[in-house]
């Protein structure tokens, strides 16, 4: 059910540069109206630059950048109609949180009561109603954050920018911000899009991710999608834990294909029935289970030996990695499963469905 | 943990050659202030005359003092105000200057004073300021004004004010230059992403957050340009006198001690009541 959106932002082949080195190349995408989108990657993979660019502050060397369908290239920051939040928060420490609030709205030229409206309105938002009064400095960390959401919201921006919005919160904090700025953005029918190179955040908050490495995009898709079916290793690996298996395709028919994988033997994988060459096989650690002593191997299964050399336990699942001729593998498997027994270099027989078993490019 | 006593009177004995030069300073203040209790004496002499305030009343009523100390106040706060205004630009273009060649170029620049011993610059100033200086002919060839024709810049306020504003630049430079460097610049681009253009966000985030430093920066140059001797004795003559040429004419020529030291101390309070009302600005703007 995807309905015609509007576009709030638009990317056509950006480049930022920074002296001789290329930050960013070719990046290019859209943001519609109401979507939380975040670019993900790790630092230096220029999605930082990106945003700033958006904002003003990074000029572009190539491309187009359009917020609702107006080329802002060459317009200044101050007359861009996008809320930042940053990273340190930057509130104006000689200035009340009330203060601070209504910067925007007085630069807007709004009138005395509908800046007092808009404040109220933004402090009701992050239930920060009590804390008008007070100073940055008299505010927790979460508090401050709530605050630079609030400010940026006051102004009720085209679009939001989110720069890390997390990454200055303790982990328990950090979870809940997340829910509650999701459902908040939500309710009020903000378009944001956000930086992060926090995986966790960016599949938990996003209606779509975009996948960023080396100054280059890599993936485009709604978080289901990237984890599903990444396209390349670096999407794999970077977004949750994965096993990438060297592999070189032997024979297909119609609805699998068989791989020869390093430890000599093959890998069934579903749906790819049609291939030549090397490839690269994506297995997720969830989807291997470890065989109970004493089980019948299933035929429809991929099958393979190896030894224990390592087990982590995790609260809700256990980390077991098996070594099979050189390679590496990682289950993970629930607290109370048999395999538990198993002592460092027993032998293991791992198993997984050839329908999880993905050919991705390198 | 505890510490042995023979260690901590060991590391106490370390202070003892600070204790004694402050002793040393302390009893020479001192002594400067007990000359002022008494009416009369002169360098070499024990100090006479009956024990009061008479030489205060003397110096806190007679015209000529009084003078000295008005000239002295006045002359500070124009090179304090004169010295800011020059000196946040520099300090600004120095601290936002991208290209660290540049910007120890300017550092150079502004240090070189530094180095530079205070009486050989002072007579340069004298030189380009003089009826026949660097100015007055530059004023001369522009046709600003005639040809035989000079603007007295040189035995007068004016020259000194200049003199003044020279020699405390460079402190009130990197007085500024050092608070602005601690200036978190993501606040400008807050105020930026707000719809405050670059005016608006110098006036109302970028000086209100530095007024501590400028602060600091005031009352520096306030402070030093109130203590000057070298800069009114070489290019104001006999036309300007300030606190600091009063006591060294009292105490040298005139061989009254009592009144120099008198004059010393009203100086010395006067310094303190500043110090001691910035250091109050200070504190209520970082409370706010």
């Amino acid at each position: 059910m995807s309905l015609p959106r509007e576009t709030i932002l638009s990317l056509r082949g950006v480049d930022i540069r920074y002296g001789a080195s290329r930050i960013v190349e070719g990046a290019t995408f859209d943001v519609h109206s109401g979507e939380f989108v975040t670019l993900l990657g790790p630092s230096g993979s220029g999605k930082t630059s990106l945003l700033r660019a958006v904002a003003g502050f990074v000029p572009i060397a190539a491309g187009e950048v359009r917020l609702q369908d107006e080329r802002v290239n060459d317009i200044p920051p101050y007359e861009r109609d996008v809320g930042l939040v940053f990273q340190n928060y930057a509130l104006f420490p000689h200035m009340t949180v009330a203060q601070n609030l209504s910067f925007g709205p007085r630069m807007m030229k709004l009138s005395r009561a509908d800046t007092a409206m808009r404040v109220h309105e933004a402090l009701q938002h992050v239930r920060l109603d009590a804390y008008a009064g007070r100073y940055p400095h008299e505010l927790s960390g979460g508090q401050q954050q709530r605050v630079a959401i609030a400010r940026a919201l006051a102004m009720r921006p085209t679009l939001l920018l989110l720069d890390e919005p997390m990454s200055n919160l303790d982990a328990r904090l950090r979870a809940e911000m997340r829910v509650e700025l999701a459902a908040l953005l939500r309710r009020i029918g903000a378009t944001a899009l956000s930086v992060t190179h926090n995986q966790e955040e960016a599949l938990a908050m996003s209606d779509r991710v975009i996948v960023l490495a080396e100054g280059g995009i890599r993936q485009i898709g709604s978080p289901g999608e990237i984890y599903r079916t990444p396209v390349d290793s670096f999407v794999a690996s970077f977004i949750g834990d994965a096993n990438v298996i060297e592999a070189t395709f032997a024979e297909g028919d119609g609805e699998a294909g068989l791989f020869t994988v390093p430890w000599g033997e093959t890998v069934r994988a579903a749906g790819h029935g049609v291939g030549e060459g090397a490839a690269l096989l994506l297995v997720r650690p969830e989807s291997v289970g470890v065989a109970v002593p004493g089980d019948t191997p299933h035929p429809d299964l991929n099958w393979a030996r190896g030894r224990l050399v390592a087990r982590a336990y995790m609260g809700s699942y256990i980390e077991v990695r098996a070594s099979l001729g050189g390679v590496e593998l990682v289950a993970k498997v629930p607290p109370d499963h048999a395999s538990a027994q198993l002592v460092l270099g027993d032998d293991i027989v791992l198993q997984w469905h050839p329908n999880a078993v993905r050919v991705i490019r390198r | 943990m505890t510490r042995r006593p023979a260690t901590v009177v060991g590391s106490r004995l370390l202070l003892l050659p600070a204790l004694l030069v402050f002793a040393v300073f302390a009893a020479a203040l001192l002594d400067l202030l007990s000359w002022s209790f008494h009416a009369t004496g002169r360098i070499g002499a024990a100090p006479s005359g009956e024990f009061g305030l008479s030489v205060y009343a003397r110096v806190l009523s007679d015209p000529l003092y009084l003078s000295a100390l008005a000239t002295t106040f006045r002359l500070s706060a124009v090179a304090t105000v004169g010295s800011l205004l020059l000196g946040l630009p520099i300090a600004f273009w120095i601290v936002r200057t991208p290209s660290p060649r540049m910007r120890a170029t300017l550092i150079i620049l502004v240090a070189v004073p530094f180095m530079t011993s205070l009486i050989v610059r002072l007579y340069a100033l004298l030189l380009a300021l003089g009826n026949n200086g660097l100015i007055n002919r530059a004023l001369q060839a522009t046709g600003l004004i005639a040809e035989n024709d000079f603007v007295p810049l040189i035995r007068n306020e004016t020259s000194v004010a200049i003199g003044l504003v020279y020699f405390v630049l460079p402190f009130v430079v990197f007085t500024l230059a050092g608070s602005f460097k601690r200036f978190d610049r993501t606040l400008e681009e807050a105020a930026a992403n707000l719809g405050a253009d670059e005016v608006v966000t110098l006036l109302r985030v970028t000086l209100p957050l530095m007024a501590p430093g400028i602060l600091a920066a005031g009352t520096l140059a306030f402070v030093l340009a109130g203590t000057a001797f070298a800069t009114p004795l070489v290019l104001g003559g006999s036309a300007v006198r300030m606190v600091a040429n009063a006591i060294y004419d009292q105490a040298l020529f005139a061989q009254n001690l009592p009144v120099a030291a008198a004059l010393s101390a009203v100086a010395l309070v006067f310094t303190v009541v500043c110090l001691w009302f910035a250091g109050r600005l200070a504190q209520q703007d970082g409370r706010a």
